[in-house]
């Protein structure tokens, strides 16, 4: 196939436990500072009445938008869309004005103190460049994520967005989110 | 004790050469006694390697990625057999197990007080003399007998048993009579063997208590999402609404402690409706008669009232699982027991899963396999002279003696009955935090002349003790093969990934050379290497290659219907399954389940529960920095109802006492319990200044807990006390979860 | 709890950025109106607005996480992102409002010595700072909309989502700088001859009353607009509502800062506007009003800064 690809993810949140496994897979692959998460699991308030109860746990991360507010706003140009349609950041740009964290509606982005940067998910470049799956899916207990090409219409991913009613956070803030999750 | 160093700024540091020839200089300081028995890694090794998880009982299979001499990442083994290419919050953490600055880094003996914190470093050699010398006098005043030794399962923890042997001592004690001895004993006396459960492919599961998705256990976390995601039917019977109740299709609240009732109504409801299986049942099962006799006064109305379910919730739980026949199951859970009739409730269980006919199918309840090894052929100490102190003998006929049970021995202890215990070897295990009545325990430490904690970390028991001697953790060190049994078993390599920092080392070599100041060398003479090749020796593949793989699993993948074959015996008195148990009934037991009502609740009190959550291993992991950046926060969750009784609100301090002890902590008022229980978790609340994370957050449930334990096997009855709630009228200030985004979505978002 | 990324030096700086721009504003509107009986005002005007601006671009500089690289924001012209566009206008403006400074010094330093170095004032100021009142006057006012528009073009943040919020920055750093200048008005007037100093009262009360009532007719529509927008956005709206910032918003920002500048102010008007006589202008509520208004227009600033932040989406 000629065409470029494109990554995204597929969060089957029903399969989510809330166990935490993905955020501190992360926190070692990536040397993410203590305290500072480039996933993390929300926890919604409980549901209904005793004892008719739900509570929901919905994984996050940086949604890799297509049209990413971070992008758009970083004044000396270090977030950037990669061709695969990661977005990334030069860490040799970044000045530390954290104007993309403000931007970002998903709240995906923290700063790196030691190294006077901001930073967030990339789904692990390091490990996806290599073939292997980005740290989160791969620890995950009830492999909650599906990471895969949106443009290779046979990929899994692409098959599931297929089959299953998905949606995106914040469609109406313009990003173009690229994880859909699978609403059940 | 205290040094600046984490893994973040190690890593830093790993990549410079001089600071890495120097923390090198360390290691081969380390093993200067050790005969290195399995190769040294270079200190500036990088590569893959394959091993075990160590941080709770699962073990699961990981690759461990190190550079530089340091461990950069643990990934899971993607076809692990048992662990399925999961590795959880706190198997991920492992490296911040190992590059914990609290950790216990050299051999320590103690200068102050009991727990007063002062110490000195020590070398092994000076450490180990001052033990033997110790326990040689005690030895020669009181016997072999009057030295104590408990430990925690774990790989090395054998050599720890062995030298007990050795010693003469017949006192050990292990963690099960706090953990599933109650479950292993009514499913061996029923079926003759702990079975597992296909949860992957049962059409309908009923869990009662048994929190799987918070307390996590390899494969059937990860069998039952998948089972659930391909639309299976679960139940969870609870009080609380955990996490495993809140994935299930059916949540049905229980009375604490009535489960019994709501199994025998089951049993009651699929003989009288003719739905179990008549041609298992006559073929393999023995008492079925008795049993359909028995459960005659179960009714589905009578366990409404017992359990404060719903009669129709009851009929129709009763009704779908009966449809389900025979892929559905009932879970048997496993951990510390409820009640003190806990054994005759795992029994119920069992006997649902005997004629439901789901026994040894796809689907159903089926017998663990088990790959054997070879075994290491060494001198056999002699059998202890002395009696064991806690009489298991004759007090729990069908308890593991080897295993003895901690609730008693710690009486028999206190009385010095029929003889004092003087010494107190530790190992892997933290007492205070683990068994109930933390004062009796205070109180049975204040009996001995040494107390000794071989620990990785100074958890709560070690800061009491004499002396610390610091294990190396399991990446760093190479442990005996283990075979994993389970539907689909393997053989586990855990093997050393770093070399051991500071002066930690491996339990085999402490033992050793304790055993060498003892005068029992000669028990001890093997390494681990020859260990390993004796292990190795029964399987297809050798020990280069199984450590190449980390594992070895045969391909054989689930086999069912081995106990259906003709001619098979099944080993239990009878040789059948046991509805009617013939042992118990020797015994002096109740042969078949005998429901008893839980102690009637004091007004104004709160049966306490202790939870689980899925980020630290009992009271192990809480020092752990990244977990407890993202885990749960210890607090008291109350119902709505009690809160408003007692005027409590949200995130308010209240005190929770019990006659053995009260204790602090935030409330959260949730409808996530039942309105008679209060919640809390458990493992919290450290006392040990040497812990600088987990010193003093929470509480520490065994200051609550009473000494109530199950009749039949000893197993701590943990839900057997009642608590009083008392607001202190101060509010809970600390950020309730360290993670930033939960506040951040919502403010005032509390969570457990 | 939030975590806050945007703190203090951010809200000083959007301050007194905003405060630089209006007071070089109404130093070049002063001068432009070749009054002699305002000349002194323009003077001060002149030599005051530089300032703020470099301690707010001081405190920006220190608030990086990597400071010292932050040349890399004049590496690049990004034109989506409204703080290259600002960190580009900030230079520009900082230059002008200096040179306009300079050329606003007094005749006897037509020569600046620094060292070896030599900077000769050419005779033509009056002229060249005409000029550069003109230019500077539009990059002014450009300054004082940045400092919203940095808030204001973000969708993340609704509290902040509104083309209202570079308004309202606009006109609340005119009325500071319409106090500061009321300020030194009532501190220079032992020098100044009364009527003089009736002129400038006069007029900085004018136009601060304008001010103030412009601000609140841009605040009630950002009330009105938020609370039936979307539902993120009508719910960040809690955060003046009822929730965190209420008390700040309310009782801070629109009485302290809004509602008793403008009655004071107003009452000081009512001789003129009922044109009977002359105001008395008692000088203890010129200083009131003005600092009244400094005060409201940091809080603005301030809620706005931390409140924008606490609001997101899904909250």
């Amino acid at each position: 196939m000629s065409q470029e690809k494109k990554y995204g993810m597929l969060i089957e949140q029903s399969r989510c436990i809330n166990c935490k496994a993905c955020m501190i897979a992360c926190q070692a692959e990536n040397n993410v500072p203590l305290h500072k998460h480039r996933n993390w699991i929300d926890e919604s308030e409980v549901r209904g009445t005793y004892p008719n109860l739900g509570i929901d746990f919905t994984p996050n991360q940086c949604n890799h938008c297509d049209n990413p507010h971070c992008e758009r706003v970083c004044p000396t140009g270090a977030t950037f869309v990669n061709d695969d349609g990661i977005v990334l950041i030069d860490y040799n740009k970044c000045i530390g004005c954290r104007f993309c964290m403000m931007a970002c509606p998903y709240d995906a982005r923290y700063v790196d103190k030691e190294r006077g940067i901001v930073d967030k998910c990339t789904y692990c470049t390091q490990r996806i460049y290599q073939g292997r799956e980005p740290a989160c899916l791969e620890t995950c207990p009830g492999k909650v994520r599906t990471f895969g090409d949106l443009n290779d219409p046979k990929s899994e991913i692409s098959l599931k967005i297929a089959t299953h009613r998905t949606e995106v956070k914040y469609p109406e803030t313009g990003t173009k989110p690229r994880i859909y999750y699978i609403i059940d | 004790m205290k040094y600046e160093f984490g893994r973040r700024s190690f890593m830093k540091l790993g990549s410079c050469s001089v600071v890495g020839a120097i923390i090198g200089s360390q290691f081969k300081f380390a093993s200067a006694f050790a005969e290195t028995d399995i190769k040294d890694l270079p200190d500036n090794f990088s590569g893959d390697i394959r091993t075990h998880c160590g941080l709770c009982v699962n073990k699961c299979g990981m690759i461990a990625r190190v550079n530089n001499g340091v461990i950069r990442k643990l990934d899971p083994i993607a076809d692990h057999p048992k662990s399925k290419g999961m590795l959880c919050a706190k198997g991920n953490a492992g490296i911040q197990t190992v590059y914990d600055p609290d950790r216990l880094k050299y051999p320590m003996i103690r200068v102050g007080k009991r727990g007063e914190g002062k110490w000195r470093r020590a070398t092994w050699d000076e450490a180990l003399t001052y033990i033997a010398d110790k326990l040689t006098e005690i030895k020669e005043k009181h016997g072999p007998e009057a030295v104590l030794f408990s430990s925690t399962e774990g790989f090395q923890e054998e050599y720890f048993l062995r030298l007990a042997e050795a010693f003469g001592s017949p006192n050990t004690v292990r963690h099960p009579t706090l953990c599933l001895a109650s479950v292993n004993n009514a499913m061996f006396n029923t079926f003759g063997t702990v079975p597992h459960f296909d949860l992957k492919h049962a059409d309908y599961v009923i869990f009662a208590g048994s929190n799987r998705l918070e307390s996590l256990l390899t494969p059937d976390t990860v069998d039952m999402i998948e089972g659930k995601a391909s639309g299976h039917y679960h139940v969870v019977l609870d009080p609380r609404f955990t996490v495993t109740a809140s994935k299930a299709n059916l949540w049905v609240p229980i009375k604490p402690g009535t489960d019994l009732a709501f199994a025998l109504a089951l049993i009651h409801m699929m003989i009288k409706e003719n739905k179990y299986d008549k041609v298992f049942v006559e073929k393999y099962t023995h008492g079925f008669d008795k049993l359909a006799e028995h459960v005659k006064q179960y009714t589905p109305e009578w366990a409404a009232y017992e359990t404060g379910i719903p009669v129709e919730t009851i009929y129709k739980v009763g009704k779908d699982f009966m449809s389900s026949l025979p892929r559905s199951v009932f879970y048997s859970g496993r951990r510390g027991s409820w009640t003190e009739n806990d054994t005759q409730f795992r029994r119920a269980i069992a006997i649902v899963n005997a004629i439901s006919g789901a026994w040894d199918r796809e689907g159903g309840v089926a017998p663990a396999r088990k790959i054997g090894l070879g075994e290491m052929l060494i001198f056999p100490p002699d059998e202890p002279e002395a009696e064991r102190i806690d009489n298991v003998k004759n007090e729990f006929p069908l308890a593991n003696r080897r295993d003895g049970v901690y609730m008693t021995l710690r009486e028999h202890a206190l009385k010095e009955d029929p003889y004092p215990l003087k010494a107190w070897m530790i190992y892997k295990q933290n007492p205070l935090q683990s068994v109930p009545n933390s004062q009796k325990t205070y109180e049975m430490m204040k009996k001995m002349e040494l107390i000794v904690s071989i620990d990785i970390i100074p958890n709560d028991t070690a800061w009491e003790s004499d002396v610390m001697l610091p294990e190396a953790t399991y990446l760093e060190r190479t442990d005996p093969l283990h075979s994993l049994g389970g539907l689909e078993p393997a053989v586990a390599l855990r093997q050393k990934v770093i070399e051991p920092m500071y002066e930690t080392r491996p339990n085999l070599e402490i033992m050793k050379h304790l055993a060498s100041k003892l005068d029992l060398g000669e028990y001890f003479d093997f390494t681990i290497e020859e260990w390993l090749e004796a292990q190795v020796e029964e399987l297809p593949i050798d020990l280069d290659e199984l450590k190449r793989r980390g594992f070895y699993a045969d391909d054989k993948g689930k086999v069912f219907g081995k106990t259906l074959k003709e001619g098979y015996r099944f080993r239990t008195k009878t040789g059948k399954i046991e509805l009617f148990s013939e042992r118990y009934a020797e015994k002096g037991y109740d042969p078949l389940p005998i429901y008893k009502r839980p102690k009637n609740i004091p007004s104004g009190s709160y049966i306490l529960l202790t939870a689980r959550c899925a980020n630290y291993t009992h009271s192990s992991l809480q020092n752990n920095e990244w977990l407890m950046a993202v885990g749960m926060h210890a607090m008291a969750h109350v119902n709505p109802i009690a809160a408003e009784k007692h005027g409590i609100v949200q995130g308010e301090i209240v005190i929770l006492r019990s006659p053995y002890g009260e204790v602090e902590l935030p409330v959260y008022i949730t409808d996530r319990v039942h309105a008679d229980v209060i919640c809390m978790p458990h493992g919290f609340g450290h006392t040990s200044k040497g812990l600088s994370i987990a010193y003093n957050k929470g509480a520490r449930g065994s200051d609550l807990l009473g000494s109530y334990y199950d009749k039949i096997t000893g197993n701590a009855a943990m839900h057997e006390d009642f608590v009083q709630i008392i607001p202190k009228r101060t509010l809970h200030t600390e950020d309730v979860q360290g993670d930033r985004r939960k506040s951040r979505v919502k403010s005032g978002g509390i969570t457990g | 709890m939030h975590e806050v990324e945007w703190g203090m030096p951010v809200v000083l700086y959007l301050y007194f950025g905003g405060l630089s721009a209006g007071v070089f504003i109404l130093s070049a509107f002063l001068a432009y109106l070749r009054d002699p009986k305002l000349h002194k005002l323009a003077a001060f005007g002149a030599y005051f607005a530089p300032f703020p601006l470099f301690i707010g671009l001081f405190l920006l500089l220190i608030d990086l996480d990597r400071p010292l690289h932050f040349w890399r924001l004049f590496t690049t012209i990004q034109w989506t992102s409204p703080m290259s566009i600002g960190s580009w206008l900030l230079m520009f403006f900082s230059i002008i409002a200096s040179l306009y400074a300079i050329l606003w010094l007094p005749e006897k330093y037509s020569t600046l010595k620094l060292g070896k170095f030599k900077l000769s004032i050419p005779k033509s100021r009056v002229k060249i700072r005409g000029i550069l009142g003109a230019i500077g006057f539009p990059t002014g006012i450009a300054v004082g909309i940045y400092t919203g528009v940095l808030l204001g073009a973000i969708p993340a943040r609704p509290f902040w989502n509104t083309p209202m919020v570079a308004m309202l920055f606009l006109v609340s750093a005119l009325s500071t700088a319409t106090a500061v200048m009321l300020f030194a008005s009532n501190w220079m007037s032992k020098n100044t001859s009364k009527e003089d100093f009736h002129r400038e009262r006069k007029l900085l009360y004018s136009a601060d009353v304008i001010l103030i009532i412009f601000e609140m007719f841009i605040l009630i529509p950002y009330i009105l607009h938020n609370s039936i927008s979307t539902a993120s956005q009508s719910a960040s709206l809690d955060l003046i509502l009822g929730g965190e910032y209420t008390n700040i918003f309310w009782y801070g920002f629109v009485l302290i800062g809004l509602v008793i500048p403008l009655i004071l102010e107003t009452i000081d008007l009512i001789p003129e506007i009922a044109r009977k006589q002359k105001s008395s202008h008692i000088k203890f509520f010129g200083y009131l009003s003005a600092i009244l208004v400094l005060v409201g227009g940091f809080l603005l600033r301030y809620i706005f800064v931390y409140a924008g932040q606490a609001s997101s989406f899904g909250a």
